[in-house]
């Protein structure tokens, strides 16, 4: 990993209302070496404005926002710049909203009480074009995709479903048990880029997902469980 | 009979002061009787007894009423009574005073005297033994504060809370008081005793007063001053004395009384003197004579009492079987069978140019008359055409001096005090009866008929109309000034034929109803269509609006329509008459008023049924004189337009009692009353209380029942420009309000429509529970402690439960959890990781001191902790993780965070798709703590370098495992209690489930809870 770290900085910027947790996070990155805070926004509607121009390497963005939820901004974020790695950052471990973010286009999420040293190397696996994800996200993405199986074909919009192959299901499945990906890799006897595309393109299917109507329709009845 | 016919005439006039009185006929039979307007209320009305004693008004306005059954508070609408549960020594009251700081003074029979304050009864100790001193016979004040008490045993006083005696007065210590009068200029006190007779106090002095010969010692029953200074005192039966500039007067039979006591005088508001008998009705003085009112005036009982004149010119009467009296103005005349009238079910009325009324009535054809009266008008003396025309319904009087009048078959003209027509044989009127009739302006007459057709009459020819418009009855017909004619019919609308055209334009769209009853076009060429059910509706210009209940015309059947001079329509309808303002009905109808005042007539105001006649044109009249004349099914009644409104003051709204949960609460009066706008008073809903019922009065007694009420809360979820209208409803109601402050506002209208100038408002207070409140949620953030945290999950869990038990809806607790988990999650947990943060850059800041190092990492940690400990009471407050999903999701996360960074690779299975199972909240928590603390083994004692955690369902029993390749132990060594496992037991074994340890030295060890996922309960 230490060979990406270049001699350039990784230009960070940040969504968070909160201003002392906005400071707090702009001083640690500005503090560690080969991270620069770029830039920090307040809401949603800022943090667009400024990023079309700004262009970071990677955003940290809070979870509930006030006015535009996060979500949403990530959403169009990824519009605006479909391969700029978001980070969702959360207080609170809620399994919704995080994996609803996944869907919106975020490739990670991070707890807020995280230490510094997880939170700049998840930093770096992101800008490498890594796709960390968790094996509680990992069983949910698996029970996403079975779902949208499910789903009557009238429900759905058979052109934009995009199914997950045996293989991405089998890098899920062994991750949701437990194992690292360097791990996976040797278990599938596939190299350990692989495995990270593979995530990467779990994460984009997730995320196509979300554009389809047929989304709407799992999570409309989701809510109503 | 000379004294019959003056006391006729008398209440006649006392009616008729306002009503400008046409030229009576002179055939009409003298016999107009109009007595005043009497309402009464006795125990059936929520009086708790029918002898009324006493009867006097405070300043707040409410009536009080002395009965043998306790005091009693009337507002115009309810009754309250006051006994012996508050307060009062006996419910026997026999007097009521007013004192100049408006306290409320009570004698009663036998058990002294006490006043009312503030709600309180306060009871004036008695200290003389002499006897008959018990029982109050009459109270004055005098101009020191000093209260004089007459009793049945003496004079007494009272001031300052205390009784005592004034030994200046030794002789009236032990004689019987029948009555005390404080002289109007306060000067002197007047006091009637039994033994001297009547005396007076003046300047501290005691003199007899002696009456005129033959009367000398003057043993008065009552006394009264009126207004002009005379004193008036009933002496006997039949007879009143009067002392009027010191010139003795004696009335008697011969002046109009009755052989009975006069038991009370007053003065009524207008300046009539009235005298109540001990058994023979009520009196009224004019001219110098007393004229009586009875029972067969409606007066419910002839033994009077008590009598109160109030400031809005009502009489209140006092009686000793028939409850309370209130005599009132009559706002209307009705003139019916008595004043000839025999056949009252009237119709049409039209009014020649000699000022006489003619009148259709059904079965007793027509009378003629006037406000005097009414006879049957014959016009052939063998009566052969009463048959076609027993039945009137139209009766018109054309600018030629000629009378119109149809009936069952026949049109019949009077001309010149003669038949000058009488058609029966057209085809046209062969099988229907006519209904309507209209003339136009170029001397003819339209006419409509039951069988729906139309005919023009010019100059001795009838043309019918070509197109029959309807199958159905004609009910009105209206003409414009371009000869265009305005149909109604009963059931298809309103047509509208344009002049000298064969066809007609059907108008129904826009109508609450197509049965028209009446129809009224008035001079800016706006069409009134009254309708059957549909209420009132105007066409201009194409286009019609309807006026409804909902904008505060309650009439639905409209049948009347007549204009007065000042711009207000006068609609008779089924439930009475009502007087609407034609600008504020147009101002609705452009939208820019949304509630229409309304004056209504009804029984109240002395019409004997509400129900107007309709269905026949010309339908209301307006008389030469201005009055407004409407028939009705028993009689027709006038109305003077330009009566003046009565100038009672915009009502004023008083709080009467506050429920809280159906429970009383007091209010918490704000210092200072006169800025009662700025500081209102403030009710204080305690936390958990949510539902209130707030009432409120208004009290008036001329028109109560016409006071209407509006309110509003401002603070609560809605536009606060929003009035509610409540109509005669004194009652507010809300339930379930939120925690919060609100201000009740409320506004009441008099009968005129004229809103208080001001809301009377209320502040309400719903205090929150204290995790309700903004400083709880702030101040848990600054507990950093797991004690705090478990203490805060220990008393969440208790309110829980608590209010589980009590609301027993389940909803309501969710919502609440969920509200706190997210609480929770904003608060405690931003603060917390902002402390973590702070000890990251204080590591970067002081990376050279190792002590400063040592303490920030503890920072941190601690923190961290703090803010795991706070994620697990969310989550298990949150009931959306109430299912096993959940449970698992978090099992997972749990167990991958307490691993991290311990070296022991932690491996997870768990099903992929869960099934939806709900996990009750306190099974899920349970199990986790069990779960959690199987993990702490592990670490503390395992010596493990792996460690699988695995979850199984099957129908519905839940498996979850702890395996670790530790050195595991014998079960045997292991003391019971040792490693938790006693915990675990005992949490498992309160859901019904078990906890299973599996271990032997050297093969690792596995903790397996099993639990059922449908509740049991």
């Amino acid at each position: 990993m230490n060979r990406l770290k270049a001699k350039k900085l990784i230009q960070v910027a940040l969504v968070e209302d909160d201003p002392l947790l906005r400071a707090n996070l702009a001083a640690m990155l500005n503090s560690s070496e080969g991270f620069h805070c770029q830039a920090a926004y307040a809401d949603g509607p800022a943090a667009l404005r400024g990023i079309r121009a700004s262009r970071p390497d990677v955003v940290l963005m809070d979870i509930n926002l006030p006015g535009m939820p996060g979500t949403d901004c990530v959403r169009q974020l990824k519009e605006l710049a479909p391969h700029l790695p978001v980070l969702m950052l959360t207080v609170y471990d809620d399994s919704k909203q995080i994996f609803k973010s996944l869907m919106s286009g975020a490739t990670g999420y991070l707890l807020k009480r995280t230490s510094r040293d997880k939170l700049l190397e998840a930093i770096l696996e992101v800008h490498a074009g890594g796709a960390p994800m968790s094996r509680q996200v990992a069983r949910q993405v698996v029970q996403f995709f079975q779902k949208a199986d499910e789903m009557p074909v009238t429900t759905r919009n058979a052109s934009v479903v995009v199914n997950l192959t045996e293989r991405e299901k089998e890098v899920l499945a062994v991750l949701a048990k437990g194992y690292a990906y360097k791990e996976i890799a040797d278990q599938l006897k596939i190299s350990f880029e692989t495995v990270r595309t593979h995530l990467r393109t779990i994460y984009e299917k997730l995320h196509v997902h979300s554009r389809t109507e047929a989304v709407l329709k799992y999570h409309g009845h989701e809510g109503g469980r | 009979m000379a004294f019959i016919f003056r006391s006729i005439l008398g209440a006649a006039l006392f009616i008729l002061l306002t009503l400008p009185v046409p030229a009576a006929s002179p055939n009409g039979p003298a016999g107009l009787t109009q007595s005043p307007l009497i309402r009464s209320w006795g125990t059936e009305a929520g009086l708790p007894q029918n002898t009324v004693t006493a009867n006097v008004q405070s300043p707040d306005g409410y009536m009080w009423l002395g009965t043998h059954d306790g005091l009693v508070r009337f507002d115009g609408v309810r009754f309250k009574t006051f006994g012996l549960e508050s307060g009062l020594p006996t419910v026997d009251v026999s007097t009521l005073f007013v004192d100049h700081q408006g306290v409320l003074w009570i004698g009663t029979y036998g058990a002294g005297l006490c006043c009312l304050r503030q709600d309180h009864i306060q009871v004036m100790a008695e200290l003389s033994s002499q006897p008959g001193s018990d029982t109050i016979t009459s109270l004055q004040e005098d101009l020191t504060g000093r209260l004089w008490v007459g009793t049945s045993g003496g004079l007494r006083f009272c001031k300052d809370g205390k009784m005592f005696d004034q030994t200046e007065f030794t002789n009236l210590l032990h004689t019987r008081i029948h009555c005390l009068l404080r002289s109007r200029d306060g000067q002197t006190m007047w006091i009637a005793s039994v033994a001297d007779g009547l005396m007076a106090v003046h300047a501290g002095q005691l003199d007899p007063c002696l009456g005129p010969p033959g009367h000398e010692k003057i043993v008065g029953r009552c006394l009264f001053e009126d207004r002009q200074g005379a004193l008036w005192v009933s002496i006997g039966n039949g007879m009143v004395l009067r002392r009027e500039q010191d010139v003795w007067r004696v009335f008697n039979e011969q002046d109009g009384l009755p052989f009975a006591y006069i038991t009370s005088l007053t003065q009524s508001a207008d300046g009539t003197l009235w005298a109540g008998s001990l058994d023979d009705g009520l009196y009224r003085f004019a001219n110098d004579h007393f004229v009586g009112l009875h029972r067969a005036d409606m007066l419910s009982a002839e033994d009077i009492r008590s009598l109160y004149p109030d400031p809005e010119g009502n009489l209140w009467v006092g009686t000793r079987t028939g409850g309370v009296n209130r005599l009132s103005k009559r706002n209307v005349l009705v003139v019916a069978a008595p004043q000839g009238l025999t056949n009252d079910f009237t119709r049409s009325v039209a009014e020649t140019a000699d000022g006489t009324l003619w009148v259709g009535t059904v079965g007793g054809s027509l009378y003629s008359g006037g406000l005097a009266g009414f006879r049957p008008f014959r016009p052939e003396p063998d009566g052969l055409l009463i048959y076609y025309y027993a039945e009137v319904d139209p009766v018109l009087a054309t600018p030629d001096g000629s009378l119109w009048w149809g009936g069952n078959g026949a049109l019949l003209q009077w001309k010149n005090q003669r038949l000058a027509g009488v058609y029966t044989n057209l085809a046209w009127i062969k099988n229907v009866s006519v209904t309507a009739l209209q003339n136009d302006r170029t001397g003819g007459l339209w006419i409509g008929t039951s069988g729906g057709n139309v005919v023009h009459y010019q100059r001795g020819n009838f043309t019918e109309f070509p197109q029959l418009l309807t199958r159905s009855t004609i009910t009105s017909l209206a003409v414009d000034p371009s000869g265009n004619l305005w149909v109604g019919t009963v059931a298809a609308g309103v047509k509208f034929i344009r002049a000298g055209e064969a066809s007609a334009v059907t108008v129904t769209n826009g109508l609450a109803s197509t049965s028209i009853r009446t129809l009224y076009l008035d001079d800016q060429a706006n069409l009134w269509i009254g309708t059957a059910g549909g209420g009132l509706s105007c066409w201009h210009a194409g286009h019609v609006v309807s006026f409804t209940a909902s904008q505060g015309l309650t009439a639905s059947t409209v049948s009347q329509i007549v204009e007065d001079d000042h711009g207000y329509l006068w609609l008779g309808a089924n439930s009475g008459i009502y007087k609407v303002s034609k600008h504020d009905l147009l101002a609705c109808a452009a939208g820019r008023l949304a509630f229409i005042p309304a004056r209504s007539f009804g029984l109240n105001d002395g019409m004997l049924a509400q129900e107007c006649s309709g269905g026949f044109c010309p339908a209301g009249l307006r008389t030469k004189s201005g009055l407004i004349c409407i028939s009705t099914v028993r009689g027709l009644v006038f109305i003077n337009p330009n009566q003046r409104p009565d100038d009672t003051p915009p009502p004023r709204v008083l709080w009467e009692e506050m429920l809280v949960n159906g429970r009383p609460q007091a209010l918490a009066m704000a210092d200072g009353a006169a800025d009662s706008l700025k500081h209102p008073p403030r009710l204080v809903v305690a936390p958990g209380n949510r539902d209130i019922e707030l009432h409120f009065s208004v009290i008036e007694f001329s028109t109560p029942e016409k006071i209407g009420f509006r309110y509003k809360l401002a603070g609560l979820d809605r536009q606060d420009g929003d009035w509610t209208e409540a109509f005669s409803r004194r009652t507010a109601y809300y339930q379930r309000l939120l925690p919060g402050d609100y201000i009740f506002h409320v506004q009441a209208c008099n009968a005129d429509g004229v809103w208080s100038e001001h809301d009377t408002t209320l502040a309400v207070s719903v205090q929150p529970y204290f995790w309700e409140t903004s400083w709880f949620h702030a101040g848990t953030g600054l507990g950093l402690t797991g004690l705090l945290a478990s203490l805060l999950w220990w008393i969440l869990r208790r309110r829980f439960r608590q209010r589980m038990t009590r609301l027993q809806t389940l909803h309501a607790i969710e919502r609440e959890r969920l509200r706190i988990a997210q609480d929770m999650h904003d608060h405690v947990g931003g603060m917390l990781t902002q402390v973590s943060q702070l000890s990251d850059l204080g590591l970067q800041e002081a990376e050279r001191l190792d002590l400063v190092r040592h303490r920030f990492e503890r920072i941190g940690s601690t923190s961290r902790g703090a803010v795991q400990a706070l994620d697990e009471i969310v989550w298990a407050t949150n009931p959306q993780n109430d299912n096993l999903a959940s449970f698992a999701e978090y099992v997972s996360r749990y167990s991958d965070e307490f691993f991290e960074y311990t070296g022991i690779r932690c491996w997870q299975e768990l099903p992929v798709q869960l099934p939806a199972l709900p996990l009750r909240a306190d099974v899920r928590h349970n199990v986790f703590l069990a779960f959690r603390e199987s993990l702490n083994n592990v670490l503390k004692h395992s010596q493990c370098s792996e460690v699988w955690v695995r979850l199984k369902v099957d129908e519905g029993l839940v498996t979850l495992e702890v395996t670790d390749n530790g050195r595991g132990f014998s079960p045997d060594t292991v003391p019971a209690g040792g490693n938790g496992l006693a915990n675990m037991r005992a949490r498992l074994g309160e859901e019904g489930g078990k906890a299973v340890l599996i271990s032997a030295p050297g093969k690792g060890t596995c903790a397996r809870f099993i639990f059922h996922v449908t509740s049991p309960a």
